[in-house]
């Protein structure tokens, strides 16, 4: 599914010093794998979403994607199949555009973006249908543009938006870390769902500890650009607080 | 006053909408201040010019008109996106070589074009303001009816995106720098078109009508933007609507500080206050709803 193979990434800061944020990092994930991603803060985990994602092209190694070499294909050609949620809520979404264009946006992904008004109302139904699971009463309000909206209900769109059609990965970077208590309860516990029903190949990023024990089938921990440690099936299930502080004590 | 006069002025500013509505795309849906404008606007006129003395249809010169002008945009959009030249500068670059090529074309700084037979005197009347008035309505109308359907198509909605989410664009599958090409060549196209009405309207292309009409563009949509109508917020129509409004307000504006007695000479200093003291009032006004 998502396959890294010895990728390497070094950024060189303009004023000179250099930044290894990821250092020789293979990782094998499988269909329907659901990892949270740990680290302290530089330690690469943003980095590990960005190559995956496309937005950042490693110096070295190989990125392969359902069996497809991918290293160096531009973001905008792999997005069909990946969703992404960003830290900052409002970056996932068009500010200026109606909830109901952000959702035809995304529905074409994968396709062209014809001379056509692709808005009619099976589309405006079907998206009406999808949004009211979320029971926030958007269903109605379909017009409304995206930044009269909270943090919290954008990122929640933006979550249904990335998975309404063919998606089989989701990558999240603390998607819940700028949202009110909740807010990210709701976004977190959305994601969790759809991951679970869908059998998204997942990777979440957080600094909450809670998360850890909550969600994902496998904890996976970065430090200066390495995975050093993970934990999955039972280990995962018997993991605790005090186990996870202790992993980030000083060694 | 005499009303001959103000029919002159809603004829310009209906001639200028196509400049305020392409630098409405260029400046609200990319965020780039795009000064390609004062060359391709020129451009619109010369090739208009040339067209129509070779005995080319008014509305074909037009036409030819609009495609020069989508080149000159796509060109600025391939400096700024393929070599990664800033986008001020890219057309900055675009304009300046305009000014060379446009002067190339006509072969002299003047270009008369008979204006008996023009795109402003397609729907015939009484008398020949008039009949520019009508023939303005429609054209204008017929380029805002189409804008606005290809605004809201799936092209138009992920051109929309680019300008206003990047990260949500790429993240749709959008190719961001080919939109941006896209979007400045659709911009440079309608700001041609109004190099070509306004040539057929007064009869002649000139080499320096360009300089400084970004600012007319400019002053369109913050008039257009300042307007106090609630239905000119309401979507996409209302606010191209709105841009159009707006260059026939400016021209308005124009034309009264000039019937004042102001030495046509100071014209572009006055244009330039305008716009300034639109956006200040705009400052103004948001500060006191803060």
């Amino acid at each position: 599914m998502i396959r890294l193979e010895s990728v390497c990434k070094t950024y060189y800061g303009s004023f000179g010093g250099e930044t290894v944020a990821l250092d020789q990092v293979s990782i094998d994930l499988a269909q329907g794998d659901y990892n949270i991603l740990i680290g302290v803060n530089g330690c690469g985990k943003s980095s590990l979403l960005q190559v995956i994602a496309g937005s950042v092209i490693p110096d070295s190694g190989r990125v392969v994607l359902n069996e497809l070499d991918v290293t160096k294909v531009p973001e905008h050609r792999r997005s069909h199949s990946l969703a992404r949620l960003f830290q900052n809520p409002l970056l996932g979404t068009a500010p200026a555009l109606s909830i109901l264009e952000n959702f035809r946006l995304a529905a074409l992904r994968s396709k062209s973006k014809g001379l056509r008004i692709g808005i009619d109302k099976a589309f405006r139904e079907r998206v009406a249908h999808q949004i009211s699971r979320l029971r926030m009463g958007l269903e109605n309000r379909l017009d409304l543009p995206m930044s009269a909206l909270s943090g919290g209900q954008r990122q929640a769109l933006t979550l249904l938006m990335g998975t309404m059609d063919e998606c089989s990965v989701i990558l999240m970077d603390e998607p819940a870390s700028a949202l009110d208590p909740r807010s990210a309860e709701l976004v977190m516990n959305l994601a969790d769902e759809i991951i679970r029903e869908r059998k998204l190949t997942a990777l979440l990023v957080t600094h909450q500890l809670e998360d850890c024990l909550r969600y994902g089938d496998r904890v996976i921990q970065m430090e200066r650009g390495k995975i050093i440690r993970e934990a999955s099936g039972d280990a995962k299930k018997s993991l605790d607080t005090d186990t996870l502080r202790s992993w980030f004590a000083k060694s | 006053m005499d009303p001959g006069f103000y029919l002159s002025a809603l004829v310009q500013g209906l001639a200028f909408g196509g400049l305020g509505l392409g630098i409405y795309l260029s400046l609200r849906i990319f965020n780039i201040p795009d000064i390609t404008t004062d060359g391709s606007y020129t451009l619109g006129g010369v090739v208009t010019a040339i067209g129509m003395t070779a005995g080319w249809p008014p509305l074909a010169a037009s036409v030819m008109a609009c495609a020069a002008g989508a080149l000159a945009g796509i060109c600025s959009g391939m400096i700024h996106t393929r070599l990664r030249v800033d986008a001020l500068l890219s057309g900055i670059l675009v304009m300046t070589a305009l000014y060379s090529i446009n002067l190339m074309l006509m072969g002299r700084p003047n270009l008369p074009v008979a204006n008996d037979v023009s795109v402003l005197n397609m729907i015939g009347a009484d008398d020949s303001q008039t009949a520019a008035m009508l023939s303005a309505v429609v054209l204008i109308g017929s380029v805002l009816v189409a804008l606005l359907f290809f605004l809201r198509s799936d092209f138009g909605i992920a051109l929309r995106a680019t300008g206003n989410s990047p990260s949500m664009a790429r993240a749709s599958g959008i190719a961001v720098n080919s939109m941006k090409v896209a979007g400045l060549g659709i911009s440079n196209a309608l700001v041609a078109f109004s190099g070509s009405m306004l040539t057929q309207y007064q009869g002649f292309a000139d080499i320096n009508m360009g300089i400084g009409i970004v600012i007319g563009g400019l002053g369109a949509v913050m008039v257009g933007e300042a307007l106090p109508i609630p239905l000119l917020r309401k979507g996409i129509a209302g606010v191209l609507l709105a841009v159009v409004l707006g260059s026939i307000l400016f021209r308005f504006a124009i034309a009264t500080a000039l019937s004042l007695g102001i030495d046509p000479n100071y014209l572009r200093l006055m244009t330039a206050l305008i716009v300034l003291g639109i956006i200040t009032l705009g400052r103004i006004r948001k500060k006191q709803h803060a």
